[in-house]
């Protein structure tokens, strides 16, 4: 006998879960599959999550809805990430809602620009169900630091 | 046959496993998307055609064996690879898996390269 107790293991293994039940979280994606990909690994872990296909829409869900955090990809028709985000540092109802970049192609200067406009931080596309949710919990550690300075 | 860019559902419901299959998955630059269960993995190919999914077998809401069962009564889904993977290897299972119709069975502990190479022959066959 390898393992008595293998119901047991599991149980406990599945315990192990990131600690993010009680987060909620709006994307802001127009690819489908960047967007399923987060949605997933973030459902995975508990979080709940609202979607929405651009800045218009992602700024209606806004009006009713405070998450956690946003998740908001740059380039996308009828309002882009850098336009939502400052109709969300414009509004005080909104301002201080962490918001992370997804960016689809991270160049020299790109980092800098996004945290230069006012992101807490970004993450790089494509996006990885092994660590998006680490990465996300590592900015938002990262901004609470900053804070608390 | 390359594994880059193609689309793999890892069904998983425990991180720990979640996080090691799609870690070695997404190295080969696979594309992962993820489902808790058999529910969510059906829910998922309607949207998406995946190469492969690779399941669990004992999950909550819905097993791998239902799940495989539903797959293959379903024209637009009865030809995926689907491969089966546990936490402890069982001569039982690997039959019964094998009985019923899963591609493949692996147990964990899975070597990488191994478990990656067993995923390229399936999907070239």
């Amino acid at each position: 006998m390898i393992d008595p107790s293998p119901k047991q293991n599991r149980n406990a293994r599945r315990a192990k879960r990131l600690d993010i039940d009680d987060w909620h979280v709006l994307i802001v994606d127009d690819q489908r599959d960047n967007l399923n990909i987060a949605t997933e690994a973030l459902r995975f872990h508990g979080a709940h999550v609202q979607t929405a296909s651009n800045g218009i829409e992602g700024l209606e869900i806004l009006e009713t809805y405070s998450p956690t955090l946003v998740l908001l990809d740059l380039s996308m028709p009828e309002m882009n990430g850098w336009d939502m985000l400052k109709a969300m540092r414009d509004n005080p109802d909104t301002q201080k809602i962490p918001v992370i970049a997804l960016t689809a192609h991270v160049m020299a200067g790109d980092e800098a620009n996004v945290m230069a406009a006012g992101f807490d931080g970004y993450i790089p596309k494509p996006f990885s169900v092994a660590t998006i949710v680490l990465k996300i919990q590592s900015i938002l550690a990262q901004r609470q630091r900053g804070d608390a300075v | 046959m390359t594994l880059v860019n193609q689309t793999v559902i890892v069904v998983e419901d425990t991180y720990d496993d979640m996080q090691l299959v799609s870690t070695i998955l997404e190295h080969s630059g696979i594309q992962v998307h993820v489902a808790r269960n058999g529910a969510e993995c059906l829910e998922l190919v309607k949207t998406m055609s995946p190469a492969m999914i690779i399941t669990d077998l004992s999950m909550p809401v819905m097993d791998g064996w239902t799940m495989l069962k539903q797959l293959r009564s379903q024209p637009e889904t009865n030809d995926i690879p689907v491969v089966a993977i546990t936490a402890y290897y069982s001569v039982d299972v690997a039959q019964d898996a094998r009985d019923a119709g899963f591609d493949a069975y692996f147990a964990k502990p899975v070597s990488p390269l191994q478990f990656v190479s067993h995923l390229r022959a399936l999907l070239a066959e």
